[in-house]
């Protein structure tokens, strides 16, 4: 796995196409799995992902560096953008991919269920990572990440400060990466 | 490249796209703000020429926060291709809405403010503009778009910086903030932090 950030790979992606290819390893599965909750369909999701993908090859010299973590929220801030016009015009649109010249990409019925179980047995470890955390970091995190609360509303639900809300979300994120990283070793 | 996984073929598609795109005397810079401009020629001639079948078609999530009160806020945006809110027309001259939720502190819903533009027009190229509601605790929520070169947007009397989200199909930036009920100077800076432009919202 490179050492380079991400943000250091989307820079990089306009003139080398490998790192392209690496910001691509770390983030397809997460973005797979979040559009196949999104839209329902897993050949949908797939066509969004290929198209989110080629969105960010096609403006990465746009992307604007904000710290660690921006790169990651610059390519989720398109997948919104993609699913809009999947709302707006009733399929995925293959706009950039055209524009790049990429072929379509065809997907038997196995392929896809082979998909779909690869997305579970990723869930699952992360439901278990969650589950394995302490129980005031398991239920921040729930709320921030999962159920998208507000900090002024987790912290009122469990009568705390909003700071102490922040800091039960980042050690708790901070264990589960730490978790999810043992258990893939 | 043969492989059964349709996620490893995805990612050869694109490496080599990549390495088209770099390859000497392909000018990616140039190549996409031609494409830019094809698209929204394209989403023009669509919104014009194509009838629309559903009522709303698109809602996203551009940002939200907390308000001074203890409530929060959400800044949304929907799609519609219709015309004057009339399900039985389809001329296609459909509108884009910002559409601003506060919620109070135990998080009762209150649908606040609506901004509409038709849908298919390009934001103007100014550097930053901005609007504002005011929240039902009376604070201000600013909203405005960056143009795309901007690096960094301030607010006079906020103190943290301001979060640009970008807009990949308006080659904007968006922004939104919640602060104090008074007058407000926002700046906008590039890079190398010059000054592009300033802008003044006045709640009055």
């Amino acid at each position: 796995m490179s050492s380079q950030t991400d943000e250091m790979l989307l820079r990089r992606s306009a003139s080398e196409g490998e790192a392209f290819g690496l910001f691509y390893d770390r983030h397809h599965l997460t973005l797979l799995g979040a559009l196949r909750h999104r839209v329902g369909s897993i050949e949908v999701a797939l066509d969004l992902t290929a198209e989110v993908f080629a969105t960010a090859l096609e403006r990465c010299e746009h992307f604007t560096d904000r710290g660690p973590g921006s790169a990651k929220a610059w390519l989720f801030g398109i997948a919104r953008f993609k699913l809009v016009d999947l709302y707006r015009e009733g399929a995925a649109e293959d706009r950039a991919r055209k524009r790049l010249g990429m072929p379509q990409l065809t997907v038997d019925d196995d392929e896809l269920v082979a998909l779909e179980a690869r997305l579970a047995a990723e869930q699952t470890g992360i439901r278990d990572a969650l589950a394995a955390l302490p129980s005031d970091e398991h239920e921040a995190v729930r709320a921030r990440v999962v159920e998208d609360d507000t900090y002024p509303v987790i912290a009122e639900r469990f009568s705390v400060s909003e700071s102490v809300v922040r800091q039960r979300v980042s050690r708790g994120l901070r264990r589960l990466r730490t978790n999810l990283m043992e258990a893939n070793r | 490249m043969t492989t059964n996984d349709p996620l490893q073929r995805l990612r050869s598609q694109l490496v080599d796209a990549a390495e088209r795109r770099a390859a000497p005397g392909e000018q990616p810079a140039q190549a996409s703000r031609r494409s830019r401009r094809a698209t929204w020629l394209a989403i023009g001639l669509a919104t014009i020429a194509v009838p629309a079948a559903a009522a709303t078609t698109g809602i996203l999530d551009l940002g939200s926060g907390s308000t001074p009160d203890g409530g929060s806020y959400t800044v949304t945006r929907t799609e519609d291709n219709l015309a004057s809110g009339d399900a039985t027309r389809t001329d296609g001259t459909g509108r884009t809405c910002e559409n601003i939720t506060f919620r109070d502190k135990n998080g009762t819903p209150q649908t606040f403010g609506q901004n509409c533009r038709p849908r298919g027009t390009k934001l103007p190229d100014t550097v930053v503009s901005a609007g504002f509601d005011v929240t039902p605790g009376r604070g201000l929520l600013i909203r405005g778009t960056a143009r795309d070169d901007v690096a960094k947007v301030t607010i006079s009397g906020v103190s943290d910086p301001i979060d640009l989200t970008d807009d990949p199909e308006s080659d904007s930036q968006r922004f939104n903030v919640v602060t104090t009920q008074d007058s407000h100077v926002i700046s906008a800076y590039d890079a190398s932090g010059r000054l592009l432009d300033q802008t003044t919202v006045d709640p009055g």
